[in-house]
């Protein structure tokens, strides 16, 4: 009997949430949001956030919605 | 450079053509099926997401707002990143109750029809600005590009192209199984192409307009007012509002549910597009703050929502701008298109129907077909009646974000249905109407007075003034508090109804509830005969034919669980075609309920099974625990060597394992909730005739199994009914075991027939001695006839010559009788015991070997037995002979045998050395033989044993070494006044 599958993790996925949320609307993004960084930092931040998903992604193997 | 308007027209033409030939070549399976469902394929048909305001309105918020045109993307990447927790609880209720749009969905949940009425309306409300915003983007890009300004026939037209583009090929289907490919491709070929011409345009104003990176650089440090202009607004009033709106709108807008939801392929995209569309958005607007510094740099005077076009215009190659036109045609076209298609099924179903139900008479498919088809021109030329009517003063976010407040107040809704099982419909529909009351204060009507359709704003301006707040904020803050305080408040205060609650257990995916209660109809005919009332026959019959089709069911199924599953799908499939509320009514019209019936453990048993089948991946904790062990339990059951059958309170069969599908040749999935007697023959009988009587244990019962005898044995057990629904104890369920010992008999026959073949072997040399006396003796008689003349002596010669060969007559028939072989160990017959000990003493008698002992053999004529006379014969030959080896010659073996109430004790007697007590334990044991090499199998006691308990008797030893071993055999005499009820049996 195979063990039962997880789907993608529903907690990675809230924390990966709370971190965009972090990074995006909490005064955190008072840091990045300064010239000093270049116009590109919050696509940096955000290009990051999506590589978090494309992780969790790869690790559920559920076919079911 | 400008073009001509009508070189831009034909080039727009060309492109919806190309658009038509995508969809139409997929439609026709000559696009390869790997793409059509290929996960970046379904991800790039999201980008549907991004419309005219993304690509030409996101430039000019920029310029207005900074890094706030990124919020709205922002709030999407939200939206995937808890696609788990968000999306797909949501993609798992649309395929399994088939719910094509949010009204379908929030009128399944709150089982309400004025709930889908309401949705409806305020999603058409809500979008109608959004479409008109698109026809805006297109009319005013052609101006941008051409410097005319293009007649409303334009307009018009590109409208009438894509209600055709619509009608063809987004309304050709009407069951949400079947999925508009063409439509999904053809809506990925537009984000696709919207994505590379801005990522050309942003290369454009990077390496065209700045020379390169270091160009952009330069520009930046002589001008950080721009960067400066670009973060102020990070984290300021609107900022997390709009990430929130733009948060909900990616999956509850119209287009973004049907992409998302109703054109789903496969799970898998969904899971894509958590990370893909995500990226695909950041690509999107990578290039926006470029774009935007290149069109300040180059003083462009024109609105900054069109500098995309803009900077391709003034200094651009011209092949650039028209590429930057069809992006733009593209943003728009998509956006209209799935929308009005999206819009359309909402209002066929939640609208049209209820209102104007029409004649079963007619063909209902053809209606809704044509009915859809209707709706999506009606609703995108409304679109373009509300891009007419309104003055052209706001810019493209504006009109956006109008539509993302609207929808965002489907939220509360929403969360209900997925995560607070108390809400009710009238908390839902109070808090709905709380907060499209106030969202068309404080921005549909400034909208409408903007645009001179209404005479006042009401003061609505001033009071989000005097707050102190954004607008956006304010209205995102204000609509969502009254709605969302309604909702809770009034769901507090009111009760659901019985189907709600249905509902709400359905929509949350931790609660399994069993399908309860049974269908008044008693066959599927029965139920085409009903719906035909409503739905007419050629309908009736199609759908309860997919219905039967979809759960594998045989036509005319008469099981009541299986009733109640198919009327359930038909529910649902008829959900797809004429919305949940209207499906769920004319199902409990049509095809009622019994209230009085109870629901047994085979009706719910299977549904659970079902359901935890298919919703595995879904449990956590504790349940997968149980899980794995109910899956053991029925494994054991499933692979156990003996048939298994459990039936529950009611009669009916809840288990039927697979040993007892191999043994009766009959599947599980086409017994489960029928009753025994209606099993197909000699089961019936055998199994409904075992579970009425008293017998706990039947032993080796005879059954004509396809014309040849099969034996079995039955045991039957109680157990107590869990039940799954209500509450107290229940009449018990009954478990059966069936054991088939047919292959086993007859390997035990074959055995027992080699044993009386040595037997006959050891036995060889005295029949050959007992014949041989009576032939010479014939032989004589014969020789002295020839010279005998005396008739009386030749008389008195023949009688003696017949009698020799009477006696050698009877030595063959013995020893025929003894070895022949035996059809099976079954056969049973009532005879004389002393015959059989007779027979037995008589053998030994024969045997050579044994010349010099005495065989005695005693037995009232009385005792009769009944069962197997050969086998017993065969026991008592065996006996014998062990008796007569253990002997020396001039000892006497005894056989002795008496009755005693209902039984025969057969005493079988030697005066040999006895059985040492270190053998006791192993002379049972088959093979086992204290005999020479060659003079024993080994097998004479074992199979006496066994036969001896296969007739429900006793044997045993009672020994003493140097005193002789005496073997007591107890056998049930055959007793005719006793009688019990058989089963019946086939």
């Amino acid at each position: 009997m195979l063990p039962p599958r997880f789907p993608i993790s529903k907690e990675l996925a809230v924390i990966l949430g709370t971190l965009l949320l972090l990074l995006f609307i909490s005064p955190a993004a008072a840091w990045w949001a300064h010239p000093h960084f270049g116009w590109l930092a919050p696509y940096a931040l955000w290009l990051l956030v999506i590589l978090g998903a494309a992780l969790i992604c790869r690790r559920d193997d559920s076919d079911e919605p | 450079m400008s073009h001509e308007l009508a070189t831009l027209f034909v080039a727009g033409f060309i492109y919806l053509v190309v658009l038509f030939l995508v969809a139409y070549a997929t439609d026709r399976g000559y696009v390869p099926a790997r793409w059509v469902s290929h996960p970046l394929t379904y991800t790039l048909s999201l980008g549907v997401y991004a419309t005219s305001w993304s690509y030409y309105g996101s430039v000019g918020y920029a310029a207005h707002n900074g890094l706030l045109f990124l919020t709205i993307y922002i709030g999407a990447t939200l939206t995937f990143l808890l696609s788990p927790v968000l999306l797909r609880p949501i993609l798992r209720l649309s395929r399994e109750f088939q719910l094509t749009s949010l009204a379908d969905l929030l009128a399944f949940r709150y089982r309400s029809q004025l709930a889908g009425v309401l949705v409806t309306l305020f999603m058409l409300l809500g979008t109608l600005p959004y479409i008109a915003l698109q026809v805006r983007a297109v009319t005013e890009s052609l101006q941008v590009l051409s410097n005319e300004v293009p007649s409303n026939t334009i307009a018009l037209v590109f409208c009438a192209t894509l209600i055709l583009f619509g009608v063809l090929f987004g309304a050709r289907h009407i069951s949400p199984r079947e999925k508009h490919r063409g439509l999904v491709v053809a809506i990925a070929f537009e984000s696709l192409i919207k994505l590379v011409v801005l990522l050309l345009i942003g290369g454009y104003a990077l390496f065209g307009v700045f020379g390169g990176p270091a160009g952009l650089g330069d520009w930046l440090a002589l001008h950080p007012q721009a960067l400066e202009a670009l973060y102020r607004p990070v984290n300021q009033s609107p900022w997390a509002a709009l990430v929130f709106l733009s948060f909900a709108a990616a999956f509850l807008l119209p287009r973004q549910f049907h992409m998302l939801f109703a054109e789903n392929l496969d799970a898998r995209g969904l899971r894509t597009a958590t990370w893909a569309l995500p990226a695909f958005l950041l690509l999107l607007n990578i290039s926006i703050p470029v774009i935007l510094w290149a069109g300040q740099r180059m003083q462009l005077d024109i609105n900054p929502d069109y500098y995309v076009l803009g900077i391709t215009v003034s200094h651009g190659p011209s092949w650039l701008s028209l590429l930057a036109f069809i992006g733009g045609l593209s943003a728009a076209s998509a956006m209209v298109i799935v929308t009005s298609i999206a819009l359309a099924s909402m209002s066929l179903n939640h609208l049209l129907l209820p209102a104007s139900y029409p004649d079963p008479a007619i063909n209902l498919y053809r209606w809704i077909l044509w009915g859809r088809r209707l709706l999506i021109g009606l609703i995108i030329m409304a679109g373009y009646g509300f891009y007419a009517g309104l003055k052209h003063n706001q810019s493209l976010v504006e009109l956006g974000l109008i539509s993302f407040v609207a929808v965002a107040q489907f939220l509360p809704g929403i969360a209900g249905l997925l995560y607070w099982r108390r809400a009710t419909r009238s908390g839902f529909i109070t808090g709905l109407l709380g907060g499209v009351g106030v969202w068309s204060a404080l921005l549909l009507a400034p909208l409408l007075h903007s645009s001179g359709i209404l005479i006042t704003d009401m003061g609505i301006p001033g009071l989000v003034a005097e707050s102190g707040m954004h607008k956006w904020a304010f209205a995102t803050f204000t609509t969502l508090t009254v709605n969302g305080g309604l909702f809770v408040l009034v769901s507090l205060l009111t009760r659901q109804s019985p189907g709600e609650m249905e509902a709400a257990r359905a929509c949350c995916a931790e609660t399994l509830v069993p399908l309860s209660g049974v269908v008044v109809a008693g066959s599927s005919g029965e139920f085409r005969t009903l719906l035909a009332g409503t739905l007419g026959k050629d309908m009736a019959d199609r759908e309860v034919d997919q219905a039967l089709h979809d759960l594998g069911m045989r036509d005319n199924e008469r099981r009541t669980p299986e009733l109640r599953r198919l009327r359930e799908r038909i529910e649902r499939n008829l959900s797809g075609l004429l919305g949940p509320q209207l499906a769920h009514i004319i199902v409990n019209r049509r095809l009622e309920l019994d209230p009085e019936a109870k629901t047994a453990l085979a009706d719910s048993m299977r549904y659970v099974e079902d359901r935890l089948e298919a919703s595995r991946s879904q449990l956590q904790g504790l349940s997968i625990e149980l899980d794995n062990l109910r899956r053991l339990h029925r494994q054991i059951l499933q692979d156990l060597p003996l048939g298994v059958c459990a039936t529950d309170n009611q009669g009916k069969i809840v288990l039927w394992n697979l040993a007892l599908e191999m043994m009766t040749g009959v599947e599980a999935q086409h017994l489960i909730g029928t009753r025994l007697n209606k099993l197909p023959r000699p089961w019936d009988g055998l199994l409904a005739g075992f579970a009425r009587t008293a017998e706990d244990h039947i032993y080796r019962m005879e059954l004509a199994v396809a014309g040849k005898p099969r034996w079995y044995n039955l045991h039957k057990a109680a157990y107590a009914d869990p039940v799954i629904e209500g509450a107290g104890p229940s009449r018990p369920g009954m478990v059966m075991l069936i054991e088939d010992l047919t292959d086993l008999g007859n390997l035990e026959a074959e055995l027992a027939h080699n044993d009386r073949l040595a037997s006959v072997g050891r036995l060889a040399a005295g029949v050959a001695h007992e014949i041989g006396n009576p032939v010479t003796g014939i032989a004589s008689l014969a020789q002295n006839l020839r010279h005998e003349d005396d008739p009386a002596v030749i008389s008195q010669s023949i009688e003696d010559i017949i009698e020799q060969t009477h006696r050698i007559s009877g030595i063959l028939r013995t020893l025929k009788s003894f070895s022949r072989g035996s059809r099976h160990l079954q056969q049973r017959e009532t005879f004389p015991l002393c015959e059989v000990i007779d027979e037995a003493a008589h053998l030994l008698r024969l045997s050579r070997k044994h010349d010099g002992i005495r065989f005695d053999a005693s037995c009232p004529q009385e005792i009769v037995l009944t069962g197997n006379r050969q086998q017993l014969s065969q026991v008592l030959v065996n006996l014998l002979s062990n008796a007569a080896d253990a002997s020396q010659p001039g000892d006497r073996v005894d056989l002795l045998a008496r009755g005693s109430s209902g039984e025969a004790i057969i005493e079988v007697m030697d005066q040999g050395q006895g059985i040492p007590d270190e053998l006791r334990e192993t002379i049972f044991e088959p093979f086992y033989t204290t005999k020479p090499t060659g003079q024993g199998t080994g097998l004479g006691l074992s199979l006496a044993y066994k036969i001896i308990e296969d007739h429900n008797g006793t044997l045993t030893i009672d020994s003493q070494a140097g005193l002789g071993t005496r073997v007591i055999v107890t056998l049930p005499t055959h007793e005719p006044e006793q009688h019990h009820e058989p089963p019946a049996y086939h």
